[in-house]
């Protein structure tokens, strides 16, 4: 395991930011920390990072308790904060130079790697430039940059995409894939199920301090998804009709209301083909026919009773 | 050395700091003592020379390195001062040489209708030019050629010749670099203030988070930023010292080593300051609102503007908890006595006052994200 949190908790006052979380990443993973405004994820990646103490818990880090060799393990993590955390009054370059050196990178090296990360991050361009006239997404990708030219093990990013635009962050997500196939793990924060969807490879989702579930993307949608929901428009609906198919093994309920018909049955219990034959024989047509997919929102919705959207 | 690279260079980026560090103080010095017009034709001074000697001569050209020098007869003084066509006259009678070589109080009188910034630099001119010429012919025991001699070169090292020999006497010179040294520990205070608030500047840039995740140790930022304050803040002393001096013409005390140690002591309370300030507020607006409440009563009840004693004893009694104050003497006891240690006392009281400041800008929070 690259990182293992066990246990975490953090109070603040009377209030639990993080209460009782327990999650493991392993090497080479991208692991998706997907949770609504105020789940705790920052307050977590604090504690990973050493700003934040904790209340009860243990953290290793590359196998290392983090209270044992902080700097060690600060040497081979590179965190990029949620809130974007440049100099305005250094050039791109000067920035990533910055911090590069604070890992100790110098000389050749150095400069190498700073270009590198300035055009990893496509301001390869605007290496001289100050970024107080750059754009939000340009300004993300150079607080991404500064994380990422002392080429840590362990990336950790804290809600990157958090109010750009589409190029950029479709960019972003782009160097995220590249840096784990590079050999980078990646603890990945958001609070966009679209994104954590589409690049991790395992998503814990976290709510109000905890975890409440995690695994791949379809792990956690099979998990909630007994059911699936088959909704059909048709030329005509009569009672037989939905008779016939409330009697099929594995359909929990069948209703049609004017032309449109609601079936809802046990997951993939392959019933579409038996319900468009039954159809057929009644001599109705279908117009339109669609099977309600399980999504990550869908997963949030039904463990915690409220939308990620909404929150969000 | 990164944090400390990094920060010097953002500060010298700003061309703000700049004119903190090395414009601000010497014009406010210029401005509230009126010096720096030396050479130029603003100050126009008249001469009446009824000697017409060698000595005259050289007074004349002594005049005219700080004034315009217009030669007159006594009875165009009052018309022409009158016409604001002068400053200042000067009226060298018959035997003002003869008076300087027999070691007695020359002939000489000056005329002004007020004295002002602009003449009284001038007379103090004339005035150390005059005593030191007086010293150098006791020296020279009668030799004109031994004395002119040692003029020329007393002309030429000015400072330092008279510094060996009116030690401390003139009231009015050391007066003026005390009253220098107030001005420049105001644009310390200052400047201490507007670096250290770059630690404020850091946190709400979110910056100090992220270096506070890389390897480097909370201490070594600290100490890495304190030695970039503190070296800014030597900088800009020593350019004022050079600038007084080379400048306007500004006599810093006989031993102005010790004098650049006191004020180094007080660069190092006013980086503490500056510390405890960044620590206890919370955002530069905060910082700067209370700085600027701060540091002028700190200076005014401190002597740095006007001389203490001139204040009622309450506020005297209220500036002995300022370490500004204790500055100010210690610079006094320096420029007067010329010794360092003179001032042992007031160093310690400075010191502690850093120490304190030191001690409440270390208080922190347990977590570094508030
Ligand atoms: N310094 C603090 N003092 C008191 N409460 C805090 C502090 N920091 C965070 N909290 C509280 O802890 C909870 C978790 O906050 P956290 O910032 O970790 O959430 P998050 O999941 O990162 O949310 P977001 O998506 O908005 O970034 C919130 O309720 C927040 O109000
Ligand atoms: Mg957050």
């Amino acid at each position: 395991m690259l990182l293992e949190l066990d246990n975490l908790v953090k109070r603040y006052e009377n209030h639990l930011a993080v209460d009782h979380l327990s999650l493991n990443v392993r090497e080479g993973e991208i692991m998706g920390l997907l949770g609504p405004n105020g789940a705790g994820k920052t307050t977590t990646l604090n504690i990973i990072t050493g700003l934040t103490g904790m209340d009860h818990g243990t953290i290793r880090v590359f196998g290392i308790d983090i209270g044992s060799n902080g700097q060690e393990i600060k040497q081979d993590i590179g965190l990029v904060p949620q809130e974007i955390a440049i100099f305005d009054d250094l050039t791109a370059k000067e920035n990533v130079t910055f911090f590069g050196k604070l890992y100790g990178l110098r000389g050749a090296l150095l400069k190498e790697r700073t270009r590198e990360a300035l055009d990893f991050v496509g301001l390869g361009s605007r290496a001289g430039q100050f970024p107080r006239n750059f754009s939000g997404g340009m300004k993300r990708r150079l607080n991404i940059a500064c994380a990422i030219s002392h080429k840590p093990r362990l990336i950790i990013m804290d809600e990157p995409t958090v109010g750009i635009d589409p190029q950029s962050r479709n960019h972003i997500l782009e160097s995220v894939r590249t840096l784990q196939r590079e050999g980078s793990t990646i603890l990945y924060t958001s609070h966009y199920m679209e994104e954590v969807d589409e690049i991790c490879t395992r998503i814990a989702i976290m709510d109000q301090g905890r975890i409440i579930a995690q695994g791949t993307s379809e792990e956690l949608k099979t998990m909630i998804s007994s059911e699936e929901k088959i909704e059909m428009t048709l030329s005509e609906i009569n009672y037989t009709l939905v008779d016939e198919i409330k009697k099929l093994e594995g359909v929990l309920e069948c209703h049609g209301e004017e032309r449109k018909l609601t079936v809802l049955a046990r997951k993939d219990s392959g019933l579409i083909g038996q319900i468009s034959l039954i159809i057929g024989h009644s001599g109705s047509e279908i117009y339109s026919l669609q099977v309600d997919k399980v999504t990550l929102e869908s997963v949030f919705l039904t463990l915690t009773g409220k939308s990620l959207r909404d929150t969000g | 050395m990164i944090i400390l690279q990094n920060r010097l260079k953002r500060l010298l980026r700003s061309k703000l700091t700049l004119m903190l560090i090395l414009a601000l103080p010497p014009l406010m010095i210029s401005l509230i003592f009126g010096l720096g017009q030396s050479g130029s034709a603003a100050v126009f001074v008249g001469l009446v020379d009824q000697d017409r000697t060698e000595m005259t001569q050289q007074l004349e050209e002594v005049l005219g390195e700080h004034a315009s020098v217009k030669k007159l007869e006594e009875a165009d003084v009052q018309g022409e001062m009158a016409a604001g066509r002068i400053e200042l006259a000067l009226v060298a009678e018959a035997g003002f040489s003869e008076d300087i070589f027999g070691g007695r109080e020359p002939r000489i009188y000056s005329i002004s209708i007020q004295d002002s910034n602009l003449s009284i630099p001038l007379r103090m001119t004339a005035e150390s030019f005059i005593r030191a010429a007086r010293n150098l012919a006791v020296a020279a025991e009668g030799d004109e050629d031994v004395f002119y001699r040692s003029l020329v070169e007393y002309r030429q090292g000015a400072l330092q010749l008279e510094v060996s020999q009116t030690s401390g006497a003139d009231r009015n010179l050391s007066d003026l670099a005390i009253g220098s040294m107030g001005i420049l520990g105001l644009n310390m205070l200052f400047l201490a203030l507007h670096a250290t608030m770059h630690i404020l500047k850091d946190r709400e840039n979110r910056t100090f988070y992220r270096v506070m995740t890389s390897p480097l140790p909370q201490w070594s930022y600290m100490l890495q930023s304190i030695l970039c304050f503190l070296s800014v803040l030597l900088v800009q002393i020593a350019g004022v010292f050079l600038i007084s001096r080379h400048w306007l013409d500004i006599y810093l005390g006989n031993n102005v080593k010790a004098l650049f140690g006191v004020m180094a002591v007080f660069a190092v309370v006013c980086v503490a300051f500056g510390i405890a300030v960044a620590a206890l507020t919370k955002s530069t607006r905060q910082a700067g609102t209370t700085a600027s409440l701060l540091v002028t009563p700190m200076a005014m009840l401190g002597g740095m503007l006007w001389p203490r004693e001139i204040m009622p004893e309450v506020l005297q009694r209220i500036g002995l908890f300022l370490p500004t104050t204790w500055m100010m003497k210690a610079a006094s006891k320096v420029v007067e006595s010329g010794r360092f240690l003179e001032a042992g006392w007031e160093i310690a009281i400075l010191l502690l006052f850093a120490l304190v400041f030191f001690l409440l800008g270390s208080w922190r929070r347990a977590d570094l994200v508030a």
